[in-house]
């Protein structure tokens, strides 16, 4: 990967070139290089496999410049984007510039590009410098530390062992270990007109996904690990898949109903990121997108449920010095004891809630009484899940997602819950009628069990139950939430759950796929 | 298709899928939800869709439309990191039987 040096004089050079645009009011330049590694992991017991596959890896860089025209005659003043790839010298940026020229509109919404806020920058040399320079024999490594923790688990099962005559069969069960350990790595380096000091940020994390079958008898487990170390990287994922993957076996079908439901934390994770997440920022809130419009500073949700957004915690795996407009990280409260009491948001939307004439009608209070509500700190050029991306703009998205809790165990959410269903993963879980709705659906589609007079009991047989619920019930029925979140990964995403498990009064299940079972 | 139904639903307009792990059921919305009474379209809903078991849904279709269309859409969703292969789906005016779905 280039080095910061490198994207740093890049970025000064620039700099340099856009201020000697006279028809240039304000412009910044972003420059990113990327890294991501892969071994896809494919153990199969029953079918000819490699185990840990041939590591793939991608690595982008480049240049993106936002600029802001004069006016001129008949010309209003204009804002517009560009980028290009794979070239950060001053020809890169004479070209970015050009394409932000062809592109550039009048946008009577935007104000300025980013500036500072009153907030200072906390993480400074926060990564661990071998991830980022990592080799292929260390992440081949890494894979099959993961594969072998499931082989493990498998081997001395005493469950698993008494399904077969002798444990030379275990293959005949068709064991599968599937999944991938990820590193991404994420360098970049960022000035304008009004930050001209150059600021540089990076940062890597290795992440695993597994997912674990006993085949022949139709059950599924899945395990996840995500750490900024090298030497924090377990076998953890695989352990956790296989272990699971056997404890579902001779999963049950229920009917439909209302039930009372734990959510351990794949499923608390799936639905934020998809379901409550989205409604929470000032771009969805200007929109009239959210599902809380109008419900700044009220009860939203059950006292227990607290969230927040926080990208300047140390040691967690989605933090960030810097945001990818040059603005400070750090904490955003979101919903408090149940109210709704803060917003992710970047520079633009922030401003532009701000002078909306209806921005009080939208949030439910004044924007400019309660601008510290919505302070940019979530301004990243995050896209489809791996990396700071030089060619687009600062959307805005989360870091390390918190669900602070009190409840001190799986055991005790069980307790609470009394009879009712643990559900572990879901799956394809979509806001059905628009976000602003609050109606969600999905699958339970593994990891899931009866829970019985305060205690787990049998296993749920997956892809038997469908939700159908809306996220209002959901949140206003949180009865607990546990005390340890753990950090758990999103599809396609980059944004670092701490998911705990969420124990929910009432949740509408409804039986599917019964068929399946006559095939 | 319609002037056969005595009283029935016309759901018009893709909106958002969900779908069961091997396609065994499937939940989707629509932008637009008519009644249909004797035959004629009436009131018009919002927030409704349909759900069913897959193959329940398949047995029971009684009647298709020659009006086949493809709709462009501009992913495939799959993968990490995504895959952007430029995709199409679509398919004909179709009746059927499932379970009606709204807030």
């Amino acid at each position: 990967m280039i080095p910061l040096s490198e994207l740093e004089k890049a970025v000064l050079e620039g700099l340099a070139y856009l201020k000697a645009q006279e028809d240039v009011e304000e412009g910044e330049v972003f420059v990113a290089a990327n890294g991501v590694l892969l071994a896809r992991l494919n153990y199969t017991s029953h079918i000819p496999c490699n185990g840990v596959e041939e590591p793939k890896s991608v690595e982008n860089y480049g240049v993106g410049v936002q600029a802001v025209f004069k006016a001129d005659g008949e010309k209003l003043r204009r804002i517009g984007f560009g980028s290009e790839t794979s070239d950060i010298s001053v020809e890169g940026v004479r070209s970015a510039l050009e394409k932000a020229r062809g592109g550039a509109v009048a946008d009577p919404e935007f104000y300025t590009l980013a500036r500072p806020t009153a907030e200072q920058r906390k993480l400074k040399s926060y990564h661990d410098p071998r991830v980022l320079d990592i080799r292929d024999a260390d992440l081949v490594d890494a894979g099959w530390r993961v594969v072998n923790g499931a082989l493990r688990v498998f081997q001395t099962s005493e469950p698993l062992g008494n399904l077969v005559e002798r444990p030379e069969k275990l293959g005949e069960l068709g064991l599968i270990v599937s999944g991938d350990v990820t590193i991404l790595q994420e360098r970049m380096a960022v000035a304008s007109y009004a930050m001209p000091e150059v600021q540089t940020d990076e940062s890597a994390a290795i992440m695993s996904f597994i997912t674990s079958m006993v085949e022949r008898e139709g059950s599924k487990g899945s395990g996840y690990e995500a750490t900024t170390r090298l030497d924090g990287f377990t076998d953890e994922a695989g352990r956790e898949a296989a272990l699971a993957a056997i404890a579902t076996i001779g999963g049950v079908r229920l009917p439909s109903g209302d039930y009372r439901v734990v959510f351990g934390r794949q499923a608390t994770m799936e639905i934020m990121h998809y379901i409550v997440l989205p409604g929470l920022s000032t771009g969805m809130f200007y929109a009239v997108g959210s599902p809380f419009m109008g419900q700044m500073g009220q009860q939203v949700a059950s006292a227990k449920f607290n969230i927040h957004d926080d990208g300047a915690a140390a040691g967690l795996v989605g933090s960030k010095g810097i945001t990818c407009e040059g603005l400070p990280t750090g904490r955003t409260e979101l919903i408090k004891d149940g109210k709704l009491v803060g917003l992710l948001s970047n520079h633009y939307e922030t401003q532009r809630l701000l002078s909306d004439p209806k921005g009080k009608e939208k949030l439910g209070v004044d924007p400019k009484a309660n601008a510290s509500a919505f302070v940019p700190r979530s301004g990243f050029r995050f896209a489809r899940g791996g990396g700071r991306h030089f060619d687009a703009q600062p959307g805005i998205h989360p870091t390390n997602i918190l669900l602070p809790g009190e409840v001190e165990s799986t055991e005790s959410m069980c307790r609470l819950v009394g009879d009712g269903i643990y559900i572990g993963r879901i799956w394809y879980t979509y806001p059905v009628n628009g976000l602003r709705a609050g109606d969600f659906t999905g699958t339970v589609v593994g990891d899931s069990y009866v829970i019985h007079d305060g205690k787990l009991a049998e296993p749920l047989k997956p892809n038997t139950l469908r939700i159908n619920e809306n996220i209002r019930n959901v949140l206003n029925g949180v009865i607990g939430v546990s005390k340890e979140g753990k950090p758990t990964l999103v599809w396609a995403a980059d944004e670092i759950v701490y998911a705990p498990e969420m124990a929910v009064e009432k949740v509408r299940l409804d039986s599917i796929g019964e068929y399946m079972e006559t095939l | 298709i319609i002037r056969e139904v005595e009283k029935g639903y016309y759901v018009v307009g893709h909106r958002i899928p969900s779908i069961a792990e091997s396609r065994e059921n499937f939940r989707i919305t629509a932008m637009k939800v008519y009644e249909i009474r004797n035959g004629e379209i009436g009131e018009m809903f919002r927030d409704g869709g349909l759900m069913s078991d897959t193959r329940d849904y398949f047995l029971n279709v009684d009647a298709m439309g020659n009006d086949f269309r493809l709709f462009a859409i501009p992913n495939c969703g799959k993968g990490q990191p995504m895959q952007t292969k430029r995709m199409s789906n679509g398919g004909p005016t179709m009746r059927s039987r499932a379970r009606l779905t709204g807030v």
